[in-house]
């Protein structure tokens, strides 16, 4: 590397004048050109992995010429769809076509971070998605794309593009494992002849014949259904990056080619079933991963396809269709029942009813009337509607809740990195072990050192180990995002499994944020339904927070006219006769003793009534408290309203400890205080009040009704009004913590037992497949429970330790 | 022993014929869906589903 030029620390790039960032990596400040590559280094110097920056391989890959034609990721509807844009950097997610196990994503990695200009990479093998960003002052997509098609993988777009090349994939691994099936079958019926025969009897010239049987039967299942193997281990050794694969072919292609040469000179055994057996149990197991996947990817796909891809503007009298990315803020869209709102908006018709189970996993229709915001993907339900368009492409509340979710999904948290780099450095021992132990056996007994040494590769193939930690995340987002929890920060599960104290703000958090009337006194005997009328009638047209509280009293029949908006005091308007006032105690004359924050109404004669106007708490808050109690979770309330409401809302909650009056600061201390008594705090907020709050916890959660998802600054996103999504958030981590433990101690313990078996020859090579097979499958198997949803355990406990909760529980 | 030699070239023709019809099976997109054929069956037709939809639709 040229010493006068400075140089990129992690990716080596040349620096640009400018968007230099600074660390300090090992003592020593070291410079790097972007932002994605200093988060890379520290993660990798805050895991301990500085090593990486010792052994690493400079020199560069030759560029290949790009075979296939990129030039349709130029086109506008890609870039406008798919990429997102932060100054001079550049994000798309890709569904990858060719991953086929955890090394290739420590492939893509490693290799896609040396090319010039890409800052940052991830790769989720379990979701097949990787989320690539660039600089566009060094690179275009297209040259990061034709980076990724040299490694030999094939960038798709996530849609319907890529759902024909899925199917495609899907169709040819289906007939490899077919051949390799039938194939294993002919060939352990061959075989087993062979076996007999050596018992005694057989001649050589039907030995012979049955060998040839088998060669015939064996080679195609070698090199067309073990094509995927060969191919990646290819890739791997032109990469000098050892993996799976490499191991894999390394035990068929022995086991075929020994066989071979016995059949040629008639030696005394062939192997050619173990070859059979090797290939089709692990494209079995592979097939069921991959199936396995494809469900956990189910949940974005339906987010994704979700927005329509046209729809239908109204201009002038005529109404045409327009695809959806002609769309422009400030149009009007008619939506017919039955359809999804294609962009974010505004109702422009007097009333609709839509569908946001997809969005917020409520199930029931919503209403809303004119001037409402409706969010793209929403059904539309019983009348058509107009709604003005406000936010189109990937601003829309629905592409922001699919990157989220996509980020999430590509992102690898750091226990995934470290299994992946145990078992890939776990392949070179391996290698070496098993030389090692074939040269003792040579020793000792020549004729067995190939079946053991056969057997120790098999075995000991770690695809378990790194299948542990991804498969169960893959099977937790899914679950999740089904509930509209939206896990952004990928190692925020870990951090919430270990959750004991919760922290939760009130205003936006255990209340909706929408007011009510709280409480009603009456004076002079008016009646009460009139004075609610009347208050509506008044605060018609007014956009106060507080109007809305009596917006469900509307009556027809009552109209106020020469509306006065006083601001900050009340309105006042004519009735009929009357003029009355709605506002504060001294605007509406009130006496003395009237209470500050009360709302008052009154006519020419005097105060008729007093309302309390409160935010309402939600629906769930009570269960919700009472299941993260059971959980062992303590519960703490900060909150900046004043006390005698924190003190009532936490006394229906059931929860003794609340602070009043709190600024965002002494929230801060309050957090901080409990961390030092060594809590593991999570901290509830509306994500944008209290973002000081959240950054400060261990875990931050935000409520995100209305708020732009994305600017949300925290680990997790509910995208659901429901708090029974915090309970069943921490059973989801819990669960997650305890089962990916699980795989690990089962995967370990299996690969150390099973080399040390193979190495002193107790295990057959046919037993050998058998077993790295069962324990790829059983690690997959055992994360998959991970996706089932939990809300039955959870109402469970509920009902358990709080009797008063389980009669309000339906 | 000789019967083998008639036995095995049959066995491995019917392989060959099973494989032959699995694959076109397969291109044919018979194993695309495995979940909705199943239900399929018990869904209302299309047809019936919008004639019942209009005969509960409010006036």
């Amino acid at each position: 590397m040229d010493g006068s030029i400075a140089h990129c620390f992690h990716c080596a790039e040349p620096l640009l004048a400018h968007g230099v960032r600074e660390a300090a990596i090992d003592g020593e400040q070291r410079k790097f050109c972007c932002a994605g590559c200093e988060a890379v280094a520290l993660l990798i110097r805050d895991t301990g992995l500085s090593d990486y920056y010792r052994v690493r391989a400079a020199p560069a890959l030759r560029a290949a010429p790009v075979s296939d034609d990129l030039s349709g990721w130029n086109s506008e509807a890609v870039q406008h769809a798919h990429v997102r844009s932060n100054g001079s950097r550049r994000e798309i997610t890709v569904l990858v076509e060719g991953i086929r196990c955890a090394a290739c994503s420590w492939l893509i990695e490693h290799a896609m971070l040396r090319e010039p200009g890409i800052c940052a990479v991830q790769v989720n093998p379990a979701t097949a998605r990787a989320t690539f960003s660039w600089d566009v002052q060094q690179t275009a997509l297209v040259e990061v794309l034709g980076a990724l098609q040299r490694l030999g993988y094939v960038p798709h777009l996530p849609g319907a593009e890529g759902d024909a090349a899925a199917v495609a994939q899907r169709r040819t691994a289906l007939k490899r494992l077919l051949v390799a099936g039938l194939g294993m079958m002919q060939g352990m019926m061959f075989a087993e002849a062979l076996y007999f025969g050596d018992g005694g009897g057989m001649d050589l010239a039907t030995r012979d014949f049955f060998r040839w049987i088998g060669l015939l039967v064996s080679t195609p299942v070698v090199f067309y259904s073990g094509w995927p193997f060969l191919r990646g281990a290819w890739l791997e050794w032109r990469l000098r990056q050892p993996g799976m694969d490499l191991l894999v072919s390394t035990a068929v292609l022995l086991a075929w080619f020994a066989s071979v040469v016995e059949t040629l000179r008639g030696g005394p055994a062939v192997y050619f079933d173990s070859a059979l057996m090797f290939v089709f149990l692990l494209l079995a197991t592979r097939f069921l991963e991959q199936s396995a996947r494809e469900r956990a990817n189910a949940a974005v796909d339906v987010l994704a396809r979700a927005q329509p891809q046209s729809a239908r503007r109204v201009q002038g009298d005529a109404v045409i269709d327009v695809p959806v990315h002609a769309l422009a803020t400030g149009d009007i869209i008619r939506v017919r029942p039955g359809e999804a709102v294609a962009a974010d908006g505004v109702l422009r018709s007097q009333l609709g009813a839509f569908g946001e189970a997809l969005l917020t996993g409520e199930s029931r229709p919503v209403q809303r009337s004119i001037g409402a915001p409706v969010l793209a993907g929403s059904l539309c339900l019983d009348t058509a509607v107009d709604v003005e368009v406000t936010r189109v492409g990937c601003e829309t509340t629905l592409a922001q809740m699919v990157r989220l979710v996509e980020r999430a999904q590509a992102a690898r948290p750091r226990a995934a990195r470290i299994a992946d780099l145990i078992a890939s450095r776990f392949v070179i021992v391996l290698f070496a072990a098993t030389v090692a132990i074939s040269i003792a056996w040579l020793l000792v007994e020549p004729s067995r050192a190939l079946p053991i040494a056969l057997a120790v590769l098999a075995v000991s193939c770690p695809c378990a180990l790194s299948l542990a930690v991804p498969a169960g995340l893959a099977a937790t987002h899914a679950r999740l995002a089904r509930e509209g929890i939206l896990v952004v920060q990928p190692d925020a599960l870990e951090t919430l499994a270990r959750v004991d104290r919760i922290v939760l703000d009130k205003t936006g958090t255990l209340s909706s944020g929408q007011m009510a009337v709280a409480s009603v006194q009456m004076q002079r005997g008016f009646p009460r339904a009139r004075a609610l009328a009347i208050a509506a009638a008044l605060e018609r047209d007014s956009l106060h927070p507080l109007a809305s509280a009596f917006r469900p009293f509307a009556d027809d029949a009552i109209s106020a006219e020469s509306l006065h908006t006083i601001a900050g005091v009340g309105v006042h308007g004519r009735i009929g006769d009357s003029v009355w006032r709605l506002g504060s105690a001294a605007f509406t004359q009130a006496e003395a003793a009237a209470d500050l924050d009360a709302v008052y109404l009154s006519d020419e004669h005097g105060v008729v009534a007093q309302f309390a106007i409160a935010d309402s708490l939600r629906e769930d808050a009570v269960q919700a408290c009472a299941a993260l109690r059971a959980m062992g979770i303590r519960i703490e309330i900060l909150s900046g309203d004043v006390a005698p409401v924190v003190a009532q809302v936490a006394a229906t909650l059931g929860v003794d400890r609340w602070r009043a009056r709190q600024t965002p600061q002494a929230k801060l201390d309050a957090v901080r205080a409990m961390q030092d008594e060594g809590a593991v705090v999570a901290m509830v907020g509306d994500g944008i009040n209290d973002a000081a709050v959240l950054a400060g916890a261990q875990v931050s959660i935000a409520m995100a009704e209305g708020a732009p998802l994305a600017h949300a600054a925290a680990d997790v996103v509910l995208a659901t009004p429901r708090l029974l999504a915090l309970p069943s958030l921490f059973g989801a981590a819990r669960d997650a913590r305890r089962i990916t433990r699980q795989n690990l101690r089962w995967a370990i313990a299996y690969n150390a037992v099973g080399l040390l078996l193979a190495a002193f020859g107790w295990v057959p090579p046919w037993a050998a497949a058998i077993g790295m097979s069962i324990s790829s499958l059983a690690v997959t198997l055992n994360a998959l429970r991970l996706a089932l949803p939990a809300g039955n355990r959870v109402a469970a406990q509920v009902q358990a330790q709080a009797p008063l909760v389980a009669q309000v529980a339906p | 022993m000789s019967s083998l030699l008639i036995l095995v070239p049959i066995s491995l023709l019917l392989v060959g014929l099973a494989v032959w019809a699995f694959f076109w099976a397969t291109n044919n997109g018979q194993f695309d869906d495995l979940d909705t054929p199943a239900v399929s069956a018990i869904l209302d037709d299309e047809h019936d589903r919008a004639t019942a939809a209009d005969k509960h639709a409010p006036p």
